[in-house]
């Protein structure tokens, strides 16, 4: 058992200010993670896990984005208190974040190699502990240290299982297929040996076949560097398939998170169980889908109580007027619903 | 649930051989030089049936030329060789006929782009039936607001503009002004692919609804295994412009022959931390060029399979069971080892 949190997120709500009204994009949510944990944050599009993930590395465009309350522990550190240059020092070093599609995150007109290059000399100058000599260092480099940049270089290819890496590293980003660039991406921020790393649909853009070896790399990856990864997706099967613990979230709340075989084996949210019971499986002679009614909520004209009301079968009176809080119900599986109480 | 298994009746949508190719030539004055033009060989001899009342799907990865074969059904593109024979009559001289609309739809993948933003939900339904039959504004509306209801958007879209939609309700649209006109045949591009889990399975359910209700035929063409698994009775694999293995669903996605189609099923991942498959899938490398496919079997290079002859030899589609066919040498070999390979 490893129990040292590397993140514990603490009541964190934040908000787009908008000209229509105040979203609350995150609202209220707590977790932790812990060393060499995979954890996954699944939900449908705009229940805040983008946003979620986007927090905690302090990514978030303020304004329209506001914090409104809670802390984001990062190794014992609050990270929402940290002036900016101190958190830039952790972003990108100890904290990783990579993107659903890869073409948007490199620059289209530099060699991969050249890219690499510079994370891993981000990763030396802020080992020296001061960001100002950053800039300075970014001459020409020495021959000797040419070629052992060089090596480094290659050594991160390698890393994500690139074939042929001498050849890659002279590429430009729109030479290489999804996948490829994909690893790049994963290679370049685990290049710096972050503790965290948080991959928002990492392998969405991506083939069903491709997705399968991106998703082994990063989980073997996960011993190889020490890292744990927050893993955002849309996919609960891909949650199953690569998580330890996975928190369901609806309209910004957690509804639901724990280890992944009790969750998938005993989901309990009503939510859970509808989006369970959403995935198609086995032909349509079997058993009819049964999706869950209505469509996610508008988050500007949110219910009072429980954001699911709405859209629940079993909802009571009760479920519109209070919010349930998240509870323990067994071990480390908390669900906020007033079935489980 | 097929109404046509008999082999006599005519099929509903019959292609065969179908090439569709891309000209990418690159420069004038470089084509002039060299004589030869580049193409990119989306669908190249692909043949396909669907009969009365049946549902097939058509799986694959991008790029595997499952799109290109239902926009050439639909004559979106021009095919380079093949026929396209639908209800028997061939697709050119269907082109100009009054009741085209009345045989063949598709429903597109983005629900958004694929309705005009200016164009109020009831206009967009009615628009098919323009030209149809001597009805009035009057009667097209009335029909519109029925197929509205059967699709679960009640009289207040009405006057909606797409704006006003979500995604789903957009599909909704898109899917009634499909059937507006009672086709024969519906073509599905990716109908779910766009939409939250929740909404996708609102779709697919209304979908056999619809079936149903106005005896459709459906084309699916999807990425997604489970999606043909669920509303299809036979599937054809596509991989890098060919069909690899087709036949009845069930035995095609249970008992899978062709090593591509092992490989596809076993990255599916299934909502189960019990069976964590995808973690042991071997598949290496990815989806071929087909600007330059390789020579042979175009899956050889990520074959575990693959032997000398492989790379040289196109292997033929073949029959390897009832009503099924895969174009592979080693179907026996792997019938024996299945599962060992990839998972």
């Amino acid at each position: 058992m490893q129990d040292k949190s590397v993140l514990d997120v603490n009541e964190l709500s934040v908000a787009y200010e908008l000209k229509t009204g105040a979203v609350r994009a995150v609202d209220n949510v707590s977790m932790s993670i812990r060393s060499h944990e995979l954890v996954a944050a699944v939900g449908e599009s705009g229940c805040g896990k983008t946003t979620l993930g986007l927090s905690i590395i302090g990514l978030l465009p303020s304004p329209p984005a506001k914090y409104i309350s809670g802390e984001v522990n990062f190794k014992g550190k609050n990270l929402l208190s940290l002036p900016p240059d101190e958190l830039r020092l952790h972003r990108g070093t100890e904290i990783a974040m990579i993107f659903q599609e890869p073409m948007t995150s490199l620059n289209p007109v530099f060699r991969i190699g050249d890219q690499i290059q510079e994370a891993i000399r981000l990763r030396n100058s802020r080992g020296k502990g001061s960001m100002g000599n950053e800039r300075n260092k970014r001459g020409p480099l020495s021959r000797t240290g040419a070629s052992a940049t060089r090596k480094q270089i290659i050594d991160v290819l390698n890393l994500v299982r690139i074939p042929d890496p001498d050849r890659i590293a002279n590429r430009y980003p729109f030479e290489l297929s999804g996948g490829m660039r994909q690893r790049v991406m994963i290679g370049m921020s685990l290049a710096q040996k972050p503790s965290l790393l948080i991959a928002d649909e990492p392998t969405t853009a991506l083939d069903v076949t491709t997705q399968a070896q991106v998703l082994k790399l990063m989980r073997g990856l996960m011993e190889d560097v020490d890292t744990s990864i927050l893993l955002i997706t849309h996919d609960l099967a891909v949650a199953s398939q690569v998580a330890d613990r996975t928190a369901v979230m609806y309209a910004g709340q957690i509804v639901e998170d724990g280890d992944v075989l009790d969750l998938f084996s005993s989901p309990l949210h009503p939510y859970t169980q509808g989006l369970l019971a959403c995935i198609p499986s086995g032909s349509k002679e079997g058993m009819k889908l049964r999706p869950i009614q209505g469509s996610t909520p508008d988050l500007r004209s949110i219910p009072a109580g429980c954001k699911f009301a709405p859209r629940c079968l079993y909802a009571t009176k009760r479920c519109e007027a209070a919010k349930p809080e998240l509870r323990v119900k067994e071990g480390s599986h908390r669900v906020a619903c007033y079935l489980h109480e | 649930m097929r109404a046509t298994s008999t082999s006599e009746e005519q099929p509903l949508l019959q292609v065969e051989d179908l090439a569709v190719y891309f000209d990418i030539g690159g420069s004038f004055s470089v084509s002039l030089l060299t004589r030869r033009i580049a193409y990119v060989k989306a669908v190249d001899g692909v043949s396909v049936d669907v009969g009365v009342g049946e549902t097939v799907a058509v799986v694959g990865e991008s790029g595997c030329g499952k799109s290109t074969l239902a926009r050439a059904v639909l004559g979106l593109v021009e095919s380079k060789r093949g026929s396209i024979r639908i209800q028997g009559r061939d697709k050119a001289t269907l082109r100009h006929s009054k009741d085209r609309f009345k045989i063949i739809q598709m429903v597109f993948q983005d629900p958004d782009s694929s309705l005009d933003p200016t164009m109020k939900v009831k206009d967009t339904v009615s628009e098919p039936l323009v030209g149809l039959s001597s009805m009035n504004k009057n009667d097209r509306e009335k029909i519109a607001i029925e197929v509205l209801d059967a699709v679960g958007l009640d009289s207040k879209f009405l006057d909606r503009l797409p704006r006003q939609l979500s995604g789903g309700q957009k599909q909704r649209v898109n899917i009634a002004r499909a059937i507006v006109t009672e086709p024969s045949l519906v073509i599905l591009d990716e109908p779910t692919s766009a939409l939250d889990a929740s909404v996708q399975a609102q779709i697919l359910n209304l979908l056999l609804d619809l079936q149903e209700k106005y005896s459709l035929s459906y084309l699916i063409i999807t990425h997604n295994i489970s999606v043909a698994e669920y509303l299809s009775d036979r599937t054809y694999v596509m991989y890098a412009g060919k069909v690899v293995e087709h036949g009845p669903t069930k035995a095609v996605i249970k008992e899978p022959r062709h090593p591509y189609t092992i490989a596809l099923i076993a990255s599916a991942p299934v909502p189960d931390p019990k069976e964590r498959n995808l973690l042991k899938v071997e598949i290496v490398g990815e989806v071929p060029s087909v600007i330059n496919p390789p020579p042979g079997c175009r899956f050889h290079p990520r074959c575990p399979y693959a032997e000398q002859k492989c790379s040289s030899q196109e292997p033929a589609l073949e029959p390897i069971g009832p009503e099924r066919f895969a174009a592979c040498y080693f179907i026996d070999k792997i019938a024996r080892t299945t599962g060992k390979a990839f998972a």
